[in-house]
């Protein structure tokens, strides 16, 4: 017979006792949803009319705001989650209440279900009804297209998704608790718990590894984590899946299907145990701070360990140099406040601060335990190398070899990005049997034991120091990042050996990866002027390919021994819908053989150093303190005798470029003044090559540079 | 019929019921009794299967009654607290039981609101204290369920409405199967409508009789006797309960029948006496100075 009792019509009223959020929820949405929509299509519209917009720019931007673009709707989602489902199982809080829905007969599952579908419908309805309505605002407005409605469709499943995330947060939240202040606190936790474990985690490993690259892409298990909070996951999934350990470049379509899929198995889960745990959850469990008993030792050690290490490391930081009598500080005092607030939110009784002292030790433990692990990298983290039988390719990326290259990628069909510079070069360089890359790793392994670091090293001692992260490509498909610091000078003759690499070009230059047919327009700059190439398609392409042969040809030791003089840039063709264009821009050397013949070909004369002939003077100061103090500058001295010129000229090199492994002097500032093309006069600044400081320069200005 | 046997509820460190064993028979009306804390609420919580019991069982016309919704069906529980929907009137609460109580009838409802001068449409939170308590009763009087369980439901109703609840309470008894469970710490309240009372004290149960057996088992006696050795001899006949003397009038709470009384203190040649009943509550002391059980902590 209790069968009889209608699930729907329990349902509606549930709802109908509710109907305030659906209210609510409704004026705020239409105001969100067609009327905002509404505004910016005749806000944009009067643009299109006036031509500052195309049109293909306002679908775009259409789609966008119609999918997820709004970000007013999260804002509502989130709320509207915490709201339904405090109004909804709020009443297990309540003896009174409990007394009545579990002494009538309807089963504790069906009771649940009730509580929980109307929650649902609660926010669902008003939203599809506005999202409905607001598809009807741009087919009124004749703007609607099928990408249109596809991203509306696709934003009703996200938004019902992160809801129900939301939602099932909250509720797991209450079911844990008794007393709405500490349920208000669990659904806190909930979020916050495991993002901040996952930093505390970083921050040890940062402070005691030094090797430590960070958790890059989901390449260790402790990404993960971020998974178990709605927070993380909802950022994660809505910021293109980075959290989830996949490959930004991948199909769009692809990307969302695993992210439905993930969020539809976190959603399933999390209600599996909302059910079971409302099963088990006792009615006098209303009133109580916690609603399981046996689950408050558990949970106390789990967030006075956190909140200890937490502590820990942030005091440790406090302090510009890592202090660990700080530390120690910090994580007393953590475990001492995270006790006591713990007791009194379990208790309500100031009394109880320090009871319960057994859950305390283990906490303490657990805190020391994990501190001396990083204290004393019981794992040997920072020695760690894969087995050379067991890598299948290696990838590095050193800071300071090519830092003025840009990395971009296609985010989907309406934008570019800029890919992580380290995350390029890890994907697209596989490099094997290279013995060179195992020898600057070694040298790599070797410096973080003797902890060279920046942070322990003044200026001048770390000046020829890189930072160089590794990632080891291993053969049972896990992937081991390291980062470690070389001397440059000390890996130079490995340096020549992977330059020489097709593979390590690969990753180095995404110029290399590129197609003619990705660009539309090149520009090169010279030391006098600035090009843009005029030519057929035809040339084009082979300036291009041209630019990729000198790159792939470029040897470490042309960049040593030059630094460019110009440089190349390749503006990507314009996307549809996209106002704006990237580029990428590359150096030219006066190696760069191929690339200046086609130039050539086209009709350019490309400067690739200054005529001694046109140069006027050249001013050299010496980069002192003495100097900059002088207010009227008369410490430096002008040169014009050809001679001098010519030998100045011949020693110095062009400053204010990416340099990679030049080595320069830079006690010494050179202006070289000069007449270009037009005769117009102009100045370029120089550096000395290391060691290379003409001899009369140095009897000019000698004890000036000195002091 | 309710047989609960060897039921036991703990909460945190406190124990709230203890051992408890009963058997509340159907078309009477069962009254627990006891003081502040004896546990009546859990007692009843765990009848209505809110709660479910640590150990022992609970059994409703063959049934247990937690989680199972065709035990529950058969019973209607009135807390001590009653909860009303926010912003509900009676005829809200009457459409929301009549959708969970197949058998609930609305008609007697608003029959019975009528004649109570309750308005069905007015929001429940401007009633009264005493006007909620009516609504409640009502609401499960018309749920028509076997079982009607009320946590002190008579109190803060006044003297005319606990009449009128009454005589609901034995109309519908006569009328169909319903056997209401009535808890209170007023033991005036219950004298006039129980069959059978249980009292609890401290978790557990004392004793469980019906009223009459109590009523008829034990009496006052008061009786002056010619010698201290008649005196004696018949406290050593009866079994005396309490005794208390003012000059030479003895007074004793003895069990027995009056019959039985009558005889033993006619032998003893008495220069006055006289037999007298007992109230529920006059008993009620006795029975717990005799378990050894301090009556301050009764509330009467």
């Amino acid at each position: 017979m209790t069968s009889k009792i209608s699930f729907s019509k329990m349902t509606i009223t549930d709802i109908k006792r509710r109907v305030w959020i659906f209210a609510i929820l409704v004026l705020v949405l239409i105001l969100l949803m067609p009327v905002a929509t509404i505004i910016k299509i005749d806000r944009d519209m009067a643009d299109v009319v006036k031509g500052s917009l195309k049109m293909t720019n306002l679908t775009a931007g259409l789609i966008s705001w119609v999918g997820s673009g709004n970000g007013g709707i999260t804002f509502v989602v989130l709320c509207s989650a915490i709201v339904c489902a405090f109004s909804g199982f709020g009443y297990l809080y309540s003896q009174k209440k409990v007394d009545v829905f579990h002494s009538i007969p309807v089963k504790r599952e069906k009771l649940f279900l009730i509580q929980y579908v109307s929650g649902i419908f609660l926010f669902l309805i008003p939203f599809l009804a506005c999202k409905v309505l607001t598809i009807l605002v741009c087919t009124a407005k004749g703007v609607i297209t099928g990408e249109v409605l596809y991203a509306a469709l696709l934003s009703v499943c996200f938004n019902l998704l992160y809801f129900l995330i939301f939602y099932n947060f909250a509720v797991l939240a209450i079911m844990l608790t008794g007393k709405m202040l500490v349920g208000i606190l669990g659904m806190l936790v909930f979020w916050a718990y495991f993002p901040l474990l996952y930093a505390i985690f970083q921050g040890y490993a940062y402070w005691y590894f030094n090797t430590y690259y960070g958790s890059p892409w989901g390449a260790k298990l402790i990404d993960w984590m971020l998974y178990l909070s709605p927070v993380t996951l909802y950022y994660g999934t809505q910021t293109g899946g980075s959290l989830l350990g996949m490959s930004i470049d991948m199909p769009t379509a692809q990307l969302r299907l695993i992210t439905l899929i993930v969020l539809i198995i976190v959603v399933v889960l999390t209600f599996v145990l909302l059910m079971w745990l409302y099963r088990k959850r006792n009615s006098e469990a209303a009133g109580n701070s916690m609603a399981f008993a046996k689950s408050k030792p558990v949970i106390k050690v789990f967030l006075v360990a956190v909140v200890t290490l937490g502590s820990g490391i942030c005091f440790g930081a406090l302090v510009n140099e890592q202090s660990e009598v700080w530390l120690v500080f910090g994580l007393l005092l953590g475990l001492v406040v995270a006790q006591c607030f713990i007791e009194v939110i379990y208790a309500y009784d100031i009394r109880k601060v320090f009871s319960h002292k057994k859950t305390l030790g283990i906490a303490a433990g657990c805190v020391v335990l994990i501190t001396l692990f990083y204290r004393f990298d019981l794992l040997r983290y920072d020695s760690y190398e894969p087995n050379h039988e067991d890598i299948e390719s290696v990838a590095i990326s050193i800071d300071s070899l090519d830092s003025s290259i840009s990395y971009y990628y296609m985010e989907d069909e309406y934008s570019y990005d800029y890919y992580d510079r380290d995350k390029y070069r890890f994907e697209h360089m596989n490099l094997q049997n290279v013995p060179e890359i195992y020898e600057i790793i070694q040298q790599g392994i070797e410096n973080g034991k003797n902890n060279i670091t920046y942070e322990n090293l003044s200026d001048k001692e770390a000046a020829d120091l890189s930072e160089m992260a590794v990632c080891y490509k291993l053969k049972n498909g896990k992937t081991i990042y390291r980062n470690y610091y070389v001397y440059m000078q000390e890996i130079s003759s490995q340096l020549h050996a992977l330059y020489n690499q097709e593979e390590f070009k690969k990753g180095q230059y995404p110029m290399v990866n590129m197609k003619a047919d990705n660009f539309d327009n090149i520009e090169v700059g010279d030391i006098n002027d600035y090009y843009s190439i005029k030519g057929s398609d035809e040339d084009n392409r082979r300036l291009i390919e041209a630019y990729q042969a000198d790159l792939m040809n470029l040897s470490y030791q042309d960049m040593e021994e030059n630094v460019p003089f110009g440089n190349i840039s390749f503006r990507m063709k314009s996307l549809e819908g996209l106002d704006y264009q990237y580029s990428m821009n590359y150096p030219l050397y006066k190696v760069c053989e191929k690339t200046l013949q086609q130039l050539k070909d086209m009709g350019y004369v490309i400067h690739t150093e200054l005529k001694q002939s046109d140069v006027i003077k050249i001013q050299v100061e010496p980069d002192t303190s003495e100097y900059w103090e002088d207010s009227d500058n008369n410490l430096g001295k002008d040169y014009s005798d050809p001679d001098k010129i010519k030998e100045i000229m011949d020693a110095s090199v062009l400053a204010e470029v990416d340099n990679n492994g030049v080595d320069v002097d830079c006690d010494w500032m050179i202006i070289i003044y000069y007449r270009n093309q037009y005769e117009n006069e102009n100045s370029a600044p120089y550096q000395f090559r290391e060691g290379k400081v003409p001899e009369f320069i140095m009897q000019d200005l000698g004890d000036i540079a000195e002091d | 019929m309710i047989e609960v046997s060897k039921v036991r509820k703990v909460f945190d460190d406190i124990e709230a019921v203890q051992n408890i064993s009963a058997a509340i028979q159907e078309g009477a009306v069962f009254g627990l009794v006891g003081t502040n804390g004896a546990g009546k609420s859990t007692f009843l919580r765990m009848l209505a299967g809110v709660l479910k019991p640590d150990e022992g069982t609970i059994i409703l016309d063959g049934e247990e009654v937690f989680e199972n919704g065709k035990a529950k069906e058969k019973l209607f529980f009135i807390p001590d607290e009653q909860y009303f929907f926010p912003n509900a009137s009676a005829k809200d609460m009457m459409d929301y039981y009549a959708m969970v109580y197949r058998e609930f009838d609305k008609d007697k409802f608003k029959e019975y609101m009528g004649k109570f001068n309750l308005s069905m449409e007015r929001k429940i939170h401007t009633f009264s204290k005493g006007m909620k308590r009516q609504v409640s009763v009502l609401l499960g009087i018309c749920a028509n369920t076997k079982y009607l369980f009320c946590d002190e439901t008579f109190d803060g109703l006044d003297p005319v409405m606990r009449q009128a609840v009454k005589s609901i309470f034995v109309a519908e008894m006569m009328n169909r199967d319903f056997t209401p469970v009535i808890a209170s710490h007023n033991l005036r309240e219950l004298e006039d409508i129980c069959d059978h009372v249980g009292l609890l004290h401290q978790g557990g149960v004392l004793f469980s009789r019906d009223l009459e057996d109590i009523k008829t088992g034990v009496h006052k006696i008061q009786c002056v006797l010619p010698d201290t050795a008649d005196e004696e001899q018949l406290m050593k006949e009866l079994e005396v309960l309490q005794c208390t003397r003012s000059g030479s009038l003895l007074t004793l709470t003895a069990r027995g029948t009056k019959m039985e009384i009558t005889q033993r203190i006619e032998q003893r040649n008495p220069i006055f006496w006289e037999v007298l009943p007992l109230t529920l509550e006059e008993i009620f002391i006795s029975e717990t100075e005799v378990a050894g059980y301090d009556i301050k902590n009764l509330v009467f």
